[in-house]
């Protein structure tokens, strides 16, 4: 047993990374993406077209209220967009989860408030979406004078109703 | 700090945790449990943590989500950090991941203020084993344990009776001045009832206990925070 544990403290293994792993745990994938970790890396990856917007869209206000001299082309981006790409990148990886975690745990109400409201946003919208979605269908079988079909969801039947008079 | 496991009891704004502030300035590598998330909050030339619990992960046992909280020690496992962690709930479960890290980090000075919301008094079982391995061989990794209550009935007895000084500063709960009794004579308590802000009784394993007044006005932390409350 003794050597056992010798062999245990030999093998190099680190005390701290075994506490560290633990203590800690990955970030929900769900909280981010309903997808695996890795997609969701894959998404907010910063392309070299975002990097060129940003640069254009720094220099827009000049272009806007001074001369539309200042308007910078995609080729004048460019020139910047480098380095903008790795600013950004480092923006969305580092500084904006931190500052996300650290106003979640000082205004815990507040953060769980906001979580539950842009899931009800997320549900009417939908909800709207499928309301304008009909509606146009009513108005366009009115004007062509053909009997109205109102789709349901994949739930129910999948054949439409018709609801004409 | 020279003792491995330091304690201060008080009632509230009586310099507890001032002086316990005070007492980690000579020490390399601190980390200090904050549970109120109020003075502290602001204090200077501390990193300030603000770790995201999740206590479903780990099998309901409870972990930190996200890597940052723990590469903040990976990083400082041989240099010296001065760190705050801010905890707002679940403050048991927190403690004992915190102290299941400190025995990974080892070599550093544990800091807990109101220890009473942390390690509540219980059966010997209701401390969380990784709070007890700190407390009882933290030494062994070269761990110091201090921290503050307001009262010595609130802290779990493991640790209290672990302790090799205990500061005393004002007491008038007449339980708290018999758990006091033990550690010192009877003019010693008939001063615990009436000591003023930033005064304590200090008792240790290695020496009489004596009145220590000699940090009365010099103690500037947290004056700053603190002078609201006095004029109002």
């Amino acid at each position: 047993m003794e050597q056992e544990n010798r062999n245990g403290l030999d093998s190099g293994s680190d005390p701290f990374e075994d506490a560290a792993k633990s203590v800690s745990a990955a970030e929900k994938p769900e909280a981010s993406s309903p997808e695996s970790g890795e997609v969701a890396e894959k998404k907010f990856v910063i392309d070299e077209a975002w990097a060129v917007a940003s640069v254009q869209f720094i220099f827009s206000p000049l272009a806007k209220y001074s001369h539309a001299a200042w308007e910078v082309t995609a080729e004048e981006a460019q020139l910047v967009s480098p380095k903008m790409q790795v600013f950004l990148q480092n923006l969305i990886d580092r500084y904006v989860p931190q500052l996300l975690s650290r106003f979640a745990a000082r205004n815990k109400e507040l953060s769980e408030l906001a979580a539950a409201l842009a899931m009800l946003y997320f549900i009417k919208r939908n909800q709207v979406k499928r309301v304008l979605k009909v509606e146009a269908m009513i108005e366009k079988a009115k004007k062509d004078d053909s009997p109205i079909l109102i789709p349901r969801s994949p739930k129910d039947s999948p054949a439409p109703v018709d609801v004409s008079p | 700090m020279n003792s491995y496991v330091e304690l201060n009891f008080g009632k509230s704004f009586t310099g507890k945790t001032a002086r316990m502030l005070h007492e980690l300035r000579g020490e390399d590598r601190v980390i200090l449990a904050d549970p109120k998330c109020a003075q502290l909050v602001d204090l200077k030339n501390w990193d300030h943590l603000w770790p995201f619990f999740d206590p479903e992960s780990n099998d309901g046992d409870g972990a930190w989500l996200g890597k940052d909280f723990v590469d903040y020690f990976r990083k400082r496992q041989r240099c010296r950090f001065r760190a705050m962690v801010h905890f707002r709930s679940h403050f048991r479960e927190q403690l004992n991941l915190l102290c299941r890290l400190a025995m990974g980090t080892k070599n550093l000075t544990l800091a807990i203020d109101e220890m009473g919301l942390f390690i509540p008094s219980g059966p010997i079982n209701s401390l969380p084993p990784s709070v007890t391995a700190s407390a009882i061989s933290g030494r062994h990794e070269f761990i110091k344990f201090t921290g503050t209550a307001q009262l010595p009935s609130l802290v779990h007895f493991t640790v209290r009776s672990n302790a090799e000084k205990i500061r005393w500063f004002r007491l008038t709960e007449r339980n708290a001045l018999d758990a006091a009794r033990d550690f010192m004579d009877e003019s010693f308590i008939s001063q615990v009832a009436s000591l003023p802000n930033y005064v304590c009784i200090e008792t240790s394993d290695s020496r009489p206990p004596f009145r220590d007044e000699s940090l009365v006005g010099k103690i500037k932390i947290l004056q700053k925070v603190a002078r609201p409350d006095r004029v109002s």
